[in-house]
């Protein structure tokens, strides 16, 4: 009997990993992710006066948390992003000065309208023109 | 950190149908059978409160649970972990789900402690409210044009599996008190198996009902079911579910038979153990499928094929089937009250 439920719960396992292995989709890959950023993801620019996320789906309100770090992970202070009140896929920070020559990375968050809480980021490079 | 999730959402899910399916049987099954139908009422009413009250409060850790890894999942390392409580809590639509639902799950267990048997009415009621949080914080609240049909399916859907399962495991649990405190030779089941039985037919119809018309809403075709990982993932979770209620008829029939017979209570009872452990793994299978995004997000119409339309279609008509009998029932009910 025993030995039935161990047979029983390894069919089971079995067959969750094999959802698992010939799945295109990932359990991690969610609709709500980033459609488009600017600067866009991994370029190298001569001057940034703004930095865009453009998501996939509306995020739920309040949850999209982006922030902007240079090459030594530290945060860029004075960069706030605010969702775009036309697109509110958008989320967008105006720079009141161009990005000095360097690295970036932009981390980001925000949970979609089915309560996942994704995560990402990207990095872009400003360099001298 | 997929393994955690899922054990955590299994752990939840099993505690949610565990604690509404107490609080149902106390109304489906327990309501009307009393001393003359040779059940001892004064210790059921005593094992119905003490399991909805521990049930309850092993529901608030599971909400506590569910809290933390959302919370895990949403920090942001750039400011502090209170701040980041604070917005998700009180800003965002989980939060507010999440914050609705344990506060009516703490009242709940409160009513019952304090109000004891008169407390059901109330206690009912917020826990059927705390069983709607599944639907708001997950993808049925994500459907477009249609998310009061997603809703109202993925309510009915815990609903009944509590309803179902949930009582059962209620049951087992009275059995188990009865035999150890009471009587060891005699068994509670033959009085209140036949009713569970006739219930849990009505249960397993809107399990079903609810379940297609889901699966209607979250997949865009049928061929969703093999070639991706949402779809893979139901399928296991159906051919789970089929088995269980494969075991659920063998015991109706079982239970048909004359129940005071040893040999036939023991094939019962061991048999609904199996039920409940299958069931659990249709949860755990279910706490998995919920961490995918379903394939068929999207408006009624709109890049559906012919046959999930189909599909929808006559989900629909016997969702609107079953709520007009419910209300037919809840309106007899209502003229039998009166008429008394």
């Amino acid at each position: 009997m025993r030995c039935l439920k161990y047979c029983f719960l390894a069919v089971i396992l079995v067959l969750t990993v094999a959802a698992f292995a010939f799945s295109k989709q990932s359990p991690l890959s969610y609709h709500f992710a980033v459609d488009k950023t600017v600067p866009a993801k991994d370029t190298s620019v001569v001057s940034v006066s703004q930095i865009g996320i453009w998501f996939t789906q509306v995020p739920q309100s309040n949850s999209v948390s982006i922030r902007l770090v240079d090459a030594e992970e530290s945060l860029v202070t004075g960069v706030e992003f605010e969702a775009d009140s036309a697109d509110p896929t958008a989320f967008i920070a105006h720079l009141d000065s161009t990005l000095p020559v360097g690295d970036y990375k932009v981390f980001w968050r925000g949970i979609g309208q089915d309560g996942h809480v994704v995560t990402g980021d990207y990095t872009f490079k400003v360099s001298v023109g | 950190m997929l393994i955690l999730n899922t054990l955590i959402g299994w752990f939840y899910f099993s505690v949610l149908v565990f604690v509404l399916g107490v609080s149902l049987s106390r109304w489906t099954l327990l309501a009307r059978l009393g001393e003359d139908d040779g059940l001892p009422r004064a210790f059921v009413d005593v094992v119905l409160i003490r399991t909805a009250i521990k049930g309850g409060f092993l529901l608030t850790v599971a909400m506590l649970m569910l809290f933390g890894r959302q919370l895990i999942a949403f920090r942001d390392p750039f400011v502090p972990w209170r701040e980041d409580a604070w917005l998700l809590l009180r800003h965002t639509l989980w939060g507010s789900s999440w914050v609705v639902a344990s506060v009516g799950c703490g009242l709940a267990v409160a009513v019952l402690y304090v109000r004891r048997s008169s407390g059901w009415n109330l206690a009912t009621l917020l826990l059927l409210a705390v069983a709607a949080f599944p639907a708001f914080s997950g993808h049925a609240s994500a459907v477009e044009g249609i998310s009061w049909l997603s809703l109202s399916a993925d309510i009915l859907h815990v609903w009944a599996a509590a309803g179902w399962l949930g009582s059962l495991m209620f049951l087992m649990v009275l059995e188990r008190s009865w035999r150890q405190q009471v009587s060891f030779t005699r068994s509670l089941l033959p009085e209140v198996m036949p009713k569970f039985s006739k219930s849990s037919m009505v249960w397993v119809g809107i399990l079903v009902i609810s379940g297609v018309l889901s699966s209607s809403i979250h997949l865009s075709t049928t061929s969703d079911l093999l070639t991706t990982g949402y779809g893979r993932v139901l399928l296991l979770k159906i051919v789970l579910a089929i088995t269980v209620m494969g075991l659920g008829t063998l015991n109706w029939t079982t239970s048909k038979s004359d129940l005071h017979r040893t040999v036939t209570l023991e094939q019962l009872t061991r048999r609904s153990s199996k039920e409940i452990w299958f069931a659990q793994l249709v949860l755990l299978v279910t706490a998995l499928l919920i961490q995918w995004s379903p394939p068929g997000h999207q408006a009624v119409g709109h890049d559906m094929s012919i046959e999930m339309l189909l599909i929808r279609m006559i989900g629909i008509g016997m969702f609107f089937y079953v709520a007009f009998f419910v209300l037919l029932l809840l309106f007899a009910i209502y003229l039998l009250k009166g008429s008394k």
